[in-house]
């Protein structure tokens, strides 16, 4: 403990003493050194009340008595009450030294202190009914997000988790990847000064899972900041307040976070695409492609239906990751655009594409629905560019709009031919097909007695989840997976060319479910041009 | 219509029986002062309570008579955040008219938008109309920036200045309309020239250069 290096401020000028004065506690309680640094912690604002109390006595104690040994005198007092303190909390500790200017205090202590004076939000019941909490800090401990409760008046417990971070990690070779504590699962990030932490009880959730979710959290920060401006931020800075950068974006997070519970799309890293006639698909790409290729700044075109993307239009010799795919339809979910606004310009880094910079989108609905929208993202920030964009729309729109697209795109939604019946085994509840060369997937609709209940749906998510993540760990190789379970028998299979996940009624023998996988490839083969975006034009850059 | 026409937003064509001009306005000032609710309240007339805020920079039109001037806005609805402030340059450039947003009851807003104007009468051109909107009038009673003061501002910075609220339509229409007014309806030629410039200046350097820049500039 005593050669950890000076990473973390707050942790690292503990001596070996204080550290072993801790040690007989009974849980492991990271200590934080918040004052011993000129810096200007972020744990000393909480440190308020301690301070506070610290000023009281010095005040009192010094009217009493004369100077210089009284404030012996008061050290002593606090001493002795804090061994009190001790022996019947056994969580120590608040112990101070001359003029306040040290000052040594746990969490599990710091939380005491609050719940007396002000409402401590860890102590909330409902805060701690959450399933799933999401934090984001500092390296130095400095809160960014919490999902639930202000993360603010969370500044202790994210020093908690700073502290545990830090402990693991300050030998430079350790990771700290996740905390299994009875029926939570604590996975922690630590990525680029960000420390991103996530506690979830929800029982479904594995612990690749909520890292998987971890990731998404920190693109989604990259996405508004940049990493660069990150790093410069913080290597000029390491206390820097970050929240600053992201003011009004907190809400994409907690968009974010909301949409992983149940998009396929994101947990398969996969692009959501809507089916589609291949001609019509083939017709609007053209429209795009021909209106945005004169347009030389523009690098990808995207029309999204539905959020969902009916055409990507790119330069021939770069792609778009599904990732930052995620990250622009959580731009367009997350917010609500008046639908006056003819368009909007709104500055995003794709970390995928390239991480350090910033490119503009121009996002504009198309109809009146506001299901379709176009997104053309351009390297170019200039205003004026933007409004040659909006020209551009408009040719595109009215091209669309005198093909009739729109309405054949929304009659789309009532299209049968892809319904889970055309596969006619009846015991095949539910299937996820994923196409590993173009990245993109199918999800059928759900048989009975699933169509009828958005939980029993949700269920079916956690179990395909848990299968993706059984199929996907690096120490095991399995391939396929079958098990028959208590409602239901579920299968997961994976090769270099596609996965497929399924659902079939409970008491269904294995020659049924061989029969109905082959039908289901038949299925998806013969539909693959309705299914999936491919052979779109390119952008001659 | 031509992209030509469009950029030299000074004014469209000048037809003999009625004018049409085009100019290019920017909203500005703290976040969550009413901007988009102003604009809203004036393109559609509506007004909705919990208005979400702005990301980037959402762009509007409207039209309004004048006399015998047909004016088309185009409408610059900026974030207020702070982390877009060193953006905000690239929506006042070339703007013929501003309106810098304060909420009467909120001294603070009030300061950040004495910095706006600041900022606008040193770097955007030179004759922008500048109006200072007092906005959320019907919080009069937890007021906080009183009129006179204002008014006394917005006089000595030569700003138009009005008090409005978004959400009961008080003034709203009328400040946009005495921008309007004030909008010199006749050096089409010049504002065309100028812009033209103003365009060839940034322009240069690829997509990629341009990155880096933005990047650089967001950094601020």
């Amino acid at each position: 403990m005593s050669n950890t290096p000076n990473k973390f401020d707050q942790l690292s000028t503990n001596s070996d003493t204080e550290f072993k004065a801790e040690s007989n506690d009974e849980n492991f309680i990271p200590i934080y050194d918040s004052l011993h640094s000129n810096n200007q912690s972020p744990l000393l604002h909480n440190f308020d009340q301690v301070l506070q109390l610290e000023e009281d006595y010095d005040e009192t104690e010094s009217k009493s008595s004369a100077s210089g040994e009284p404030k012996f005198v008061l050290n002593q007092r606090e001493f002795d009450e804090n061994e009190l303190n001790v022996e019947t909390k056994s969580d120590l500790t608040e112990i101070n030294e001359k003029n306040s200017s040290q000052i040594f205090s746990d969490a599990e202590d710091q939380d005491t202190q609050n719940e007396e004076v002000d409402l401590p939000v860890e102590q909330n019941d409902e805060w701690r009914s959450q399933s799933k909490h999401v934090f984001i800090l500092s390296e130095s401990g400095k809160p960014i997000y919490s999902l639930h409760g202000n993360e603010v008046k969370l500044i202790a417990f994210m020093g908690l988790l700073q502290a545990l971070m830090s402990i693991i990690e300050c030998d430079n070779e350790n990771k700290l990847n996740f905390v299994v504590a009875g029926d939570h699962k604590i996975a922690f990030l630590h990525r680029s000064h960000l420390i991103l932490v996530c506690v979830s009880s929800e029982p479904d959730k594995c612990v690749e899972q909520l890292e998987l979710e971890l990731n998404y959290c920190y693109n989604q920060i990259i996405s508004v900041v940049t990493l660069s401006l990150i790093e410069k931020i913080f290597s000029r800075s390491h206390n820097y307040d970050l929240r600053n950068k992201l003011t009004g974006t907190e809400k994409l997070l907690t968009n974010m976070i909301h949409r992983l519970k149940s998009d396929y799309g994101m947990l398969l890293n996969c692009v959501n695409s809507y089916p589609l006639q291949f001609e019509t698909r083939d017709q609007v790409s053209r429209i795009i492609a021909q209106q945005i290729t004169p347009i030389r700044s523009v690098l990808f075109g995207l029309l999204l239906f539905d959020n969902r993307l009916v055409s990507l239009i790119r330069p021939k010799s770069r792609n778009i990751h599904p990732v930052d795919v995620h990250l622009l339809v959580n731009v367009i979910t997350g917010f609500d655009t008046p639908k006056s606004v003819e368009f909007t310009w709104y500055p995003i880094c794709l970390p995928n594409f390239d991480k350090n910079g910033i490119m503009y989108a121009y996002i504009s609905h198309l109809d009146e629905s506001c299901k379709t929208c176009l997104i053309l993202l351009t390297g170019m920030c200039d205003e004026e560019q933007s409004i040659e964009l909006n020209e551009c729309r408009k040719r595109i729109q009215q091209k669309m709009q005198t093909q009739n697209i729109f309405q054949i795109m929304n009659l789309k939604l009532k299209d049968n031919s892809l319904k889970l019946d055309q596969i006619g085994v009846s015991e095949l509840k539910h299937f996820l097909f994923k196409d590993n060369k173009v990245f993109q997937y199918f999800v059928s609709d759900y048989g009975l007695p699933y169509s009828q209940s958005l939980e029993e749906q949700q269920r079916i998510f956690d179990m395909y989840q848990k299968l993706y993540h059984k199929l996907h760990n690096k120490t095991n190789s399995l391939r396929i997976i079958y098990m028959q379970k208590k409602y239901e028998t579920i299968l997961g299979w994976q090769t270099s060319n596609f996965e497929i996940y399924a659902t079939f009624s409970p008491l269904v023998t294995k020659d049924i479910t061989i029969n109905a996988i082959n039908k289901l490839l038949e299925f998806t083969q013969k539909n693959k041009s309705k299914i999936f975006l491919s052979s779109m034009p390119t952008l001659p850059r | 219509m031509s992209s030509q026409t469009r950029s030299g937003s000074g004014g469209g064509g000048t037809a003999s029986a009625s004018r049409t001009c085009q100019f290019k306005l920017v909203l500005l000032g703290e976040s969550s002062v009413g901007k988009s609710s102003l604009v809203l309240r004036f393109v559609k007339g509506q007004f909705h309570e919990f208005q979400e805020s702005t990301i980037g920079a959402a762009f509007l039109t409207q039209t309004v008579q004048i006399d015998d001037t047909t004016v088309k806005f185009e409408i610059w609805d900026t974030a207020g955040q702070e982390r877009y402030h060193s953006l905000a340059p690239m929506y006042y450039r070339g703007a013929q008219a501003a309106i810098v947003v304060y909420d009467i009851s909120n001294k603070e807003s009030f300061h950040k938008a004495q910095t706006w104007v600041k900022e606008l009468q040193r770097q955007a051109s030179p004759n922008i109309v500048i109006a200072l909107a007092g906005n959320k009038l019907d919080l009069a009673n937890k007021r906080a920036v009183s009129y006179e003061e204002a008014k006394q501002y917005a006089d000595e910075h030569s700003l138009l200045f009005m008090e409005t609220s978004a959400k009961t339509a008080a003034n709203v229409m009328d400040i946009f309309t005495s921008i309007a007014k004030k909008l010199p309806k006749s050096d089409v030629n010049e504002q065309a020239s100028r812009q033209s410039q103003n365009r060839s200046g940034v322009n240069v350097g690829g997509a990629n250069q341009n990155q880096q820049g933005t990047s650089g500039c967001a950094c601020k």
